[in-house]
């Protein structure tokens, strides 16, 4: 076979009774989404073709900067998601958070596309692009996760934390369980994904590269590469911002800004 | 000793004190007093830099408090909140020596059990609670625990919010009786509280009322 079968347009609208039915349901059962609905098919479509012109026109560049220039966009988008599903407002944590995802991500994927999967250049945009948006999505979510977690875990424990600052302890002392269980929060998924992958679900980029007729072996390696990836990146993201982070939510003498 | 010069404290446009100059020496007991909101627990929070004031400056033995390491200004002065807080999961014991692990104790020497107990003993409490996990204790107990661990370091400051409010009688006789005994003199004590806190030694007691937005010293 040689690359994926073609999806008609006839066949295109079809697909929409799968959202027939879970507007029907909504409906039915009266959860009030049917309009979330309409707007997230709405987006869907709008996104991804979208998404596919500007594809097509990044897959035909051919100098680092403009590839680097996008990946910068991709993380900043990621963070204001981040922002937006954290709503923390007494600490302030996007800058901090940008750079270390903008930096690390940029090396895991430079690694990879260089070093692992050895494109020539490095930043071949029908790697670089789709195997750093894996990164950074992946991450983004890891990162919401712990730093939810870092900023409600200081908030609940705010005695506890003043308690042994009060005996002496450091910002660091005083804060080291929280810290560790935030981290641990943002790491769990990617961890859990590598223990069910395969068995409970088969992954996106592998159906993808099955679908699009390529080797099963190759799209098992690349699937590999992927999940030990995912696990390396959400955890140095995780560990990156909470350090960071953590040093902002407490002010000069050790006192708590939450 | 610490001093305290022309701090004021205002929240959200209100004064809670004005010009505040005193200081505090080891060896003594400041008694605060005043009704419920005039300032007190916002008191100790600034002497322990947990707050800044609004305007003025403290001093921790003729130094000002801005060029301490904040462990080290904390490992003098220990305030203890008005609820007692150990950490879970923990055994008493355990609560005791957790703050010897602390970088800013580190040369301390860790306290024997032969330390330990006369002090379990003073504050009336039994040996037997020593591995019992700090969570199945009564906040009275807690709130006694709480005082021996932060007196175990030796601070040079104890300051304590309502130390026996809410407690049962005999976790409060235990408390005052202890507050009142020979042990805590090299350190300077500054505790607020609703109730009476009879049998502290008059001799070095100084009463500070808080009253419309200035602190008064009272002769007893």
């Amino acid at each position: 076979m040689n690359g994926a079968l073609d999806i008609g347009w006839p066949q295109m609208g079809l697909c929409l009774v799968f959202v027939l039915a879970a507007g029907t349901a909504s409906l039915a059962l009266r959860l009030g989404l049917h309009r979330d609905l309409l707007w997230g098919t709405v987006r869907t479509f709008a996104q991804l073709a979208l998404l596919g012109l500007v594809l097509r026109t990044i897959f035909e560049l051919k100098a680092p900067w403009p590839i680097l220039g996008i990946f910068w966009f991709m993380v900043f988008f990621a963070v204001l998601t981040i922002r937006g599903r954290v709503r923390e407002r007494a600490v302030r944590y996007f800058d901090s958070t940008f750079l270390s995802m903008f930096l690390s991500y940029t090396l895991i994927t430079v690694m990879l596309t260089a070093v692992i999967v050895r494109v020539d250049p490095w930043y071949e945009p029908r790697y670089f692009i789709p195997l750093g948006g894996m990164v950074i999505g992946n991450s983004m979510n890891a990162i919401a996760i712990a730093l939810d977690r870092l900023f409600r875990d200081l908030r609940t424990n705010r005695n506890l934390v003043e308690m042994r600052l009060s005996l002496g302890a450091t910002w660091r002392e005083a804060s080291d369980d929280i810290v560790r269980g935030a981290v641990k929060a943002g790491m769990i998924p990617s961890i859990n994904a590598m223990m069910s992958v395969g068995i409970v679900f088969i992954p996106g980029m592998m159906t993808g590269q099955i679908l699009a007729g390529s080797d099963v072996l190759l799209a098992v390696k690349y699937q590999m590469m992927v999940m030990l990836m995912l696990v390396g990146s959400t955890s140095v993201g995780s560990v990156l911002v909470v350090f960071l982070v953590l040093r902002r939510c407490f002010g000069r003498f050790g006192t708590l800004r939450l | 000793m610490i001093e305290l010069k022309d701090v004021s404290c205002r929240f959200a446009g209100r004064v809670l004190f004005e010009g505040v100059n005193l200081s505090i020496r080891r060896g003594e007991i400041a008694l605060l007093r005043g009704k419920s909101g005039c300032g007190k627990t916002t008191f100790l929070r600034i002497l322990s830099a947990f707050l800044d004031p609004t305007t003025g400056r403290l001093e921790l033995d003729g130094k000002p408090y801005r060029s301490y390491r904040y462990p080290e200004l904390r490992s003098k002065i220990v305030y203890l909140h008005q609820t007692p807080v150990l950490e879970a999961s923990k055994s008493v014991r355990e609560n005791l020596l957790a703050p010897f692990s602390l970088a800013a104790h580190k040369g301390k020497p860790t306290p024997k059990e032969e330390t330990i107990l006369p002090l379990l003993a003073a504050f009336h409490l039994d040996r037997s609670l020593l591995p019992r996990d700090a969570r199945e204790l009564s906040v009275g107990e807690q709130q006694r625990v709480a005082i021996l661990r932060a007196f175990l370091l030796q601070p040079d400051y104890l300051l304590l919010d309502e130390p026996i409010a809410n407690l049962d009688a005999e976790s409060a006789r235990a408390i005052r009786t202890w507050l009142s005994g020979a042990t805590l003199d090299r350190a300077g004590l500054v505790i607020s509280s609703h109730q009476e806190m009879e049998d502290l030694p008059a001799n070095r007691i100084r009463r500070l009322e808080f009253a419309e937005g200035s602190i008064l010293e009272r002769s007893s």
